[in-house]
């Protein structure tokens, strides 16, 4: 199997007048995306400036694997994402699936296939002008589909006696409607009277046989005017053969020994009557018999009516080896891929479907990813052969296997297209071992662009348990909320992340606001914070400021002033925050009825004096507002001398 | 279950409706006049397949060129880096014309250069992103011996839009020579930056309040005694992998032996240790950087010198069983591959976000991407070329400014280019026929 | 219960029933708006009768493709559509991630959908997360905490309550010409007046003492003081807006968030739900007030669409048919959920 890389195939050529003098630079962007550039990294001397002003500096953007996101591949991507995850989820249940729920799980992967290619032929009928692009597309889906069929025959649905013949007989039939193509011929031309007269009537009868279609034949045969019910009538003779040619069926209990006395016994007659000389008056009916009597000179003949080495395999083997088993095909796919010219003329849908006939799984999956251009059929085949024990878990030093190695490309060809995001999530988490690990890698790229989607992100890592990632999201949106000046989102934030030390920062500045502007901005939210303000000492702070506000709107004047001199009290305001807090005591000093008694009154004067000590907190203020606040505070300590006073009286 | 339920039956449905359609063809009298035409389109192309599958070519359809964003402002020299945020929404370019810009993605997929700021008094070799966590920071390099950091800051104007501006945070002047690189390290590490400069002198800057990015102190100084050119941070958050840092220098001197020294922070003694100098690399170095780690127990490490080197760093984790059995953690080598394919000395590295696909340029003017298979071999699975300037490339440049600009953008001179492979061969073969049967 | 589930190649974040003229007929035409693509649409939808029976476990072949919505028309939306409503059967508005609030037309002769007006810019920052429309009066809500409340006809929006929440509102909903109810990110039920001089909502309400998000509200189209809200933890909570702050009841439906939730218009005593968990489930409870304050009122959950897989974006229901569209790309369109 070896060949010469053809290395124009991954290549890409950028156009660039810049270039030619300077070396082109790229860097990763994210998924299958880079950005390049012309760069050097010599600097520009002073006396001989670099001389690009004539050529316009370029970035170019390089993106490949977008293919995934036509409509129809999107439609494959989350219809089949359901089909992996079920796959997955029953792995997990039963510890592996059945062979039966493989089959179904490979079946449903077939549809899926097959609808997306029934969606393109739609829209490739639908529009006016030859689209090229479908087209492709059409060859592509009905290419895997191909593909897919046939492993699913050989690796997955292989009944328990071995023999696959019958399903690949099947399998012909359904792809290569050849037979099916020229009896559409013999009956649509009205200008050679009947069927029978086309000069196709006979490459019909011989492909039908070639596909083991025996009744049709039969029909078909029926229609030739020479066709006669006697005895001796080499018509009535291949007739008789068809009609009690042995089909063998595992369902049927039927026993394999049984079928094959049957069916030499049927094999022995084809030989008898051909060399008795039945047929030799009609050589058409001799090509016929001699198909029968699995003739592998006629089948070389034939190859100009029929398909290909493979299509003759399966034709050969039927009416020579019907209950041939996987394990034995490979012996005869040498000897027809030499009919049609050898090693050298195979293509490389080819190359994959002898992969599987020499039930070859790691060399179908290699080829697969080298020739199909989508990532999407070797994971998902890789996925399902893995549950059947065809792809061993090779765990290597650097900790990879095939399986999970197809799935982290698989994802990085999606990850270009921020839709997908879900979609990526779902394969990661089922992608061995290491999934956690690529998992945490992906979701931080995951963009936040909303509140909403953050809620999403953070969801699936807490179901994961990745708990780091919870955490640096909430940062993210805490931080993201800071830079639009947004402090109650970001409070919120470090709630849900239970950051006290931020909650801190946010609390002081919520503080210094009110401080500076006498108004609360976030009332509506700290006001509905509940048991969460114990989680800083700030906000706990912040939470019994604003009930002081409340008691003092409500007339309790007693209350409020307790719980000023209480937060006064316990130091727990910040310091710059205590002119604020003195200044709340005016309006109560100056009541009538008298709110603090002597002790409580010195206690606020020491802090007056506190405050004249540290001078620091004026440093910042502009002088107007240093002279204001030194007003203030004469004023303060005249009326708390007053209080005192008026306390020591009572 | 419900939903396989539907596929099954649409399977079966589409089963019989072939069946149909062949049956009717075949041998009912009357398809004649059916008319099926999306019958006869299946069994066509069918047909086509059929007969085409016995010499199937592929031909993969070419990358598809697509000039896809107008300009804005002007860089008025080379471009020297770019990076990328870490979802790749944003991108800082910086040139050697002193000046920094950011670009953002918007709605359309289009690049929108949403600032432009003169960030230096010389060229500016470097920009890097902080992680989002601590905010929309950046940090450059320069010729001019400074290290800065930029904070954005977002001001709605009077008609509700936004303006984004970077405001310096502060200038970290402590190098004598030019700066040559700077890192923010890995999250998990906090804010902290690294910068290597040409007198081969590596700083650790630390900002202890990561809301106050005016305060920086300076942690650490680590001696390379020659000329440094990159630096790169270990990612792995695994725990105990302590911080790790490689340096690498660009000393055109072979005699002055490894170019590329991995130092260590250890706990015990509070500073960064030198652990490792990689002795089998004399060449200058141009660049190094480790691959983001997904949670092997090895690190990769690319340097880009006169050839491609890939290491595996194995670190043997005493921490994990006995906590004090030596100062620090001893750490294995092992080149896994290097590669010669540019003929020229390499210039840059970058790796893709699962640290799979490594990205890497040289001097002759070619890109290139390696990709390791799961057996750890590493293999070329890609290449991006510059070509001459062809003919209907002049004519998309020529159409370039008169793509509905405004008078005022005529004499923009930066601008994108897509290139979009709409379906195509991945540039990766990560199973090479060489290693046939490696599977088992 | 006939169902129909398609494939639309876009992520769709709002769906709706177009207005029928009477009760009795049967939705037919709805509108899907995407998020998270590269080109965002709203998109028309027709869907034929669905008389498919289930018959012996399989469909009618005929009725499933007669049943597949069919694309009728579609107009291109620059942002993410997270806010649609059908303002009347003509007029759809919907609220951009770009912070813009589109007037779309959908013109029934031609069966054209055309972007009529516009007003860009009024949640500069996070987008609009929501739109509803009380013609000629249409509003927008914000991650921005802003309410814009616009008339069909003027560029200027007619009242702004600026930053009037400190959190991102989730949703909105009229409650009658002149009151609005919002939800936040921490668990508030707001309502608003607005004719009222200052920008402060006339109450708030709080779901839980936890600051659990409520993502979507609907009011009980018969008595109209029950508010019925869903929040991120999965519960449905009740609300009774003549008494005090505290909810009424709360009952835990998803194990997600709840992304919206429906009362039955003609038959209020069902309650419709969807969640990020992936399924679709239907409460019924006949909201006797009592019964519910004591905990003793009998609910009983059915499940309409069992977890899917991916989240359930949005949900519909008029008649008897139900819409429901996932982050899957898929559209499922259920008859007879009641």
């Amino acid at each position: 199997m070896e060949e010469p890389d053809s290395d124009n195939a991954n290549e890409i050529v950028v156009y660039d007048p810049l270039m030619e003098h300077h070396a082109l630079h790229a860097h990763w962007q994210s998924g299958h995306s880079l950005m390049a550039f012309a760069s050097t990294d010599t600097l520009a001397s002073v006396d001989q400036p670099r001389d690009v002003s004539q050529h316009p500096i370029y970035l170019h953007e390089i993106h490949w694997n977008r293919e995934m996101h036509s409509p129809v591949a999107r439609k494959l991507v989350n219809e089949s994402r359901l089909v992996f995850v079920g796959v997955q989820q029953q792995a997990e249940i039963s510890g592996k699936p059945t062979k039966s729920q493989l089959l179904k799980f490979s079946r449903n992967y077939r549809s899926i296939l097959q609808s997306c290619f029934m969606e393109l032929r739609q829209k490739f009928e639908g529009s006016e002008e030859f689209d090229e692009e479908l087209e492709k597309q059409m060859q592509l889906y009905s290419m895997m589909e191909l593909i897919w069929s046939l492993c699913e025959i050989l690796f997955i649905e292989n009944s328990p006696d071995g023999t696959v013949l019958i399903q690949l007989v099947e399998w012909c039939k359904w792809h290569f409607p050849v037979a099916d193509d020229y009896v559409r011929l013999c009956y649509n031309a009205d200008d050679y009277g009947s069927p029978a007269q086309h000069p196709n009537y006979w490459p019909a009868i011989y492909t039908l046989a070639l596909q083991g279609r025996t009744s049709e034949v039969r029909e078909m045969l029926k229609l030739h005017p020479a066709f006669q019910t006697q005895e001796h009538d080499p018509f009535a003779s291949i007739d008789e053969l068809l009609r009690k040619m042995p089909i063998f069926s595992y369902h049927q209990s039927q026993s394999t020994n049984e079928f094959e006395m049957k069916w030499r016994h049927w094999h022995d007659e084809c030989v008898k009557r051909f060399y008795g000389g039945d047929f030799d008056t009609m050589p058409n009916l001799k090509t016929l018999s001699r198909i029968l009597c699995g003739d592998e000179g006629i089948i070389q003949e034939l190859t100009e009516l029929y398909g290909s080495w493979y299509q003759m395999l399966i034709s050969y083997l039927y009416f020579k080896n019907p209950t041939i088993s996987v394990s034995e095909l490979h012996y005869h796919t040498k000897a027809f891929i030499d009919i049609f010219g050898g090693q050298s003329e195979l293509g490389p849908l080819d190359r994959i479907l002898l992969a599987a006939f020499k039930f070859d799984v790691s060399q179908v999956i290699r080829e697969c990813c080298k020739h199909l251009g989508t990532w999407w059929l070797p994971t998902h085949l890789a996925d399902l052969l893995h549950y059947c024990d065809l792809v061993p878990l090779s765990i290597t030093e650097s900790g990879t296997n095939v399986r999970e190695h197809l799935i982290v490309e698989y994802t990085s060809s999606l990850s270009n297209f921020d839709s997908f995001w879900p979609v990526v999530v779902d394969y990661l988490s089922f992608c061995g071992s290491l999934s956690n690990h690529y998992l945490g890698l992906f979701v931080q790229r995951i963009p936040l662009s909303s509140e909403k989607k953050a809620a999403k992100v953070i969801r699936i890592c807490e179901k994961r348990g990745l708990l780091k990632e919870v955490e640096s999201i909430c940062r993210q949106m805490k931080m993201k909320s800071m830079q639009h000046n947004r402090l109650g989102t970001a409070l919120s934030w470090c709630i849900k992340a239970n950051d006290s030390s931020f909650a801190m920062i946010i609390a002081d500045k919520m503080l210094k606001e009110y401080a500076r502007t006498g108004l609360f901005s976030n009332i509506d939210l700290i006001d509905y914070l509940g048991s969460s303000v114990l989680m800083s000492e700030s906000l706990t702070f912040l939470g019994k400021y604003r009930d002081f506000h409340k008691l003092y709107a409500a007339e309790k004047f007693k209350d409020a002033g307790q719980l000023l001199l209480n937060l006064l009290m316990s130091r727990k305001a910040p310091l710059d925050f205590w002119p604020s807090l003195l200044m709340d005591c005016l309006p109560l000093l100056e009541r009538n009825n008298l709110i603090y008694d002597v002790e409580e009154t010195t206690g606020l004067l020491a802090c007056l004096n506190v405050l004249d000590q540290k001078q620091k907190i004026f440093d910042s203020m502009t002088e107007i507002e240093r002279e204001n606040q030194e007003k203030k505070m004469k004023h303060l300590r005249l009326a708390l001398t007053n209080n005192l006073a008026k306390a020591i009286v009572s | 279950m419900r939903l396989f339920q539907i596929f099954a039956f649409l399977f079966s449905v589409l089963v019989i409706k072939y069946k149909d359609a062949t049956d009717g063809i075949g041998f009912s009298s009357d398809e004649q006049n059916a008319g099926d035409a999306s019958a006869k389109l299946v069994l066509l192309l069918l047909c086509y397949l059929a007969n085409g599958f016995r010499r199937f070519s592929f031909t993969w359809p070419q990358f598809r060129v697509e000039l896809f964003s107008t300009h804005f402002h002007k860089h008025k020299d080379l471009i020297h880096d770019v990076s990328f945020d870490f979802f790749g929404k944003r991108m800082a370019t910086c040139s050697s014309d002193q000046s920094v810009k950011v670009w953002d993605l918007n709605e359309n997929e289009e690049w929108i250069c949403t600032s432009s700021w003169k960030t230096h008094s010389a060229s500016v070799w470097k920009v890097t992103w902080a992680h989002p966590e601590f905010g929309q920071v950046l940090a450059t390099c320069s010729f001019d011996r400074t290290v800065a950091v930029w904070e954005e800051s977002i001001v709605e104007n009077a008609s509700s839009q936004l303006n984004h501006i970077w405001i310096n945070k502060t200038n970290l002047v402590d190098s004598r020579t030019s700066v040559k690189d700077v890192k923010f390290s890995p999250k998990h590490l906090g804010l902290q930056l690294a910068s290597c400069s040409s007198n081969g002198v590596v700083r650790i800057y630390e900002a202890p309040d990561p809301m106050n990015l005016t305060h920086w102190s300076m942690q650490h100084e680590l001696l390379c005694k020659m000329s440094c050119s990159c630096i790169s941070w270990n990612p792995s958050t695994y725990r105990y992998h302590a911080p790790m840092l490689a340096v690498g220098c660009d000393d055109p001197s072979n005699s002055t032996g490894g170019k590329v020294f991995i130092f260590e922070f250890s706990y015990a003694l509070r500073d960064w240790v030198k652990i490792k100098m990689i002795m089998t690399i004399t060449d200058p170095v141009n660049n190094i950087a480790f691959a983001p780690n997904m949670g092997k127990k090895h690190h990769v490490l690319a340097i880009a010198s006169e050839k491609l080197y890939i290491y595996n760093l194995n670190p043997r984790l005493n921490g994990e069983h006995n906590q004090s059995s030596s100062e620090q953690s001893d750490i294995s080598l092992q080149e896994v591959a290097h590669f010669a394919d540019h003929n020229s000395k390499i210039t840059r590295l970058s790796w893709n976000d699962f640290g799979t696909i490594l990205l890497s340029t040289g001097d002759d003017g070619k890109v290139f991407l390696w990709m390791a298979n799961y057996m750890d071999i590493w293999k070329r699975v890609g290449t991006i070329k510059n070509d001459s300037l062809n003919p209907f490339e002049l004519e998309l440049v020529k159409n370039v400014p008169s793509s509905g600009e405004t008078s005022g953008q005529k004499s923009s001179r930066i601008s994108f280019k897509r290139f979009t492979q709409t379906r195509g061969p991945p540039p990766e073969k990560p199973l090479e026929p060489v290693y046939k049967g490696a599977y088992y | 219960m006939a169902e129909c589930l398609t494939y639309v190649s876009q992520k769709i974040h709002k769906i709706r029933w177009k207005p029928t003229s009477t009760t009795i007929q049967k939705s037919e035409t709805f509108a899907t708006g995407s998020y998270e693509d590269l080109a965002n649409s709203i998109t028309i939808w027709g869907v034929g009768h669905m008389t498919g029976v289930v018959n012996q476990d399989k469909f009618e072949v005929a009725d499933l493709e007669n049943s597949q919505p069919r694309r009728q028309c579609c107009c291109k939306i620059p942002g993410d559509v997270n806010g649609m409503e059908f303002a009347n059967s003509e007029i759809i508005v919907a609220g951009l991630s770009s912070g813009a609030v589109y007037l779309v037309r959908l013109e029934s002769q031609s069966q054209e959908l055309n972007v009529q007006f516009n007003w860009e810019n009024l949640h500069p920052y996070g987008g609009s997360t929501d739109i509803a429309a009380n013609l000629p009066e249409i509003v927008s809500v914000g991650e921005d905490g802003t309410i814009h409340i616009m008339r069909i006809d003027s560029k200027r929006p007619l009242r702004t309550f600026a930053h009037s929440d400190s959190c991102p509102i989730t949703q909105v909903q009229y409650l009658n010409t002149h009151e609005l109810c919002t939800t936040n990110t921490v668990g508030q039920l707001r309502i608003w007046d607005v004719r009222s001089p200052t920008d402060a909502p006339t109450r708030v309400m709080s779901s839980s003492e936890t600051l659990v998000a409520l993502r979507c509200v609907d009011q009980h189209p018969t008595q109209s003081y029950i508010l019925a809200s869903g929040g991120s933890d999965g519960c449905v909570t009740l609300f009774d807006i003549r008494k005090e702050c505290s909810p009424l009841t709360k009952l835990q439906i998803h194990d997600e968030d709840i992304w919206e939730l429906r009362f039955h218009r003609t038959s209020p005593s069902y309650i419709f739900s969807c969640s990020e968990d992936g399924s679709v489930r239907r409460l019924n409870s006949s909201f006797e007030m009592k019964a519910l304050s004591l905990g003793g009122s009998n609910i009983d959950v059915s499940e309409l669409v069992p977890k899917c897989g991916s989240s359930m974006n949005s949900l519909d229901v008029s008649g008897t048919r139900m819409l429901c569209a996932t982050d899957a790309e898929s559209v499922y369109v259920i008859d007879d959920v009641i």
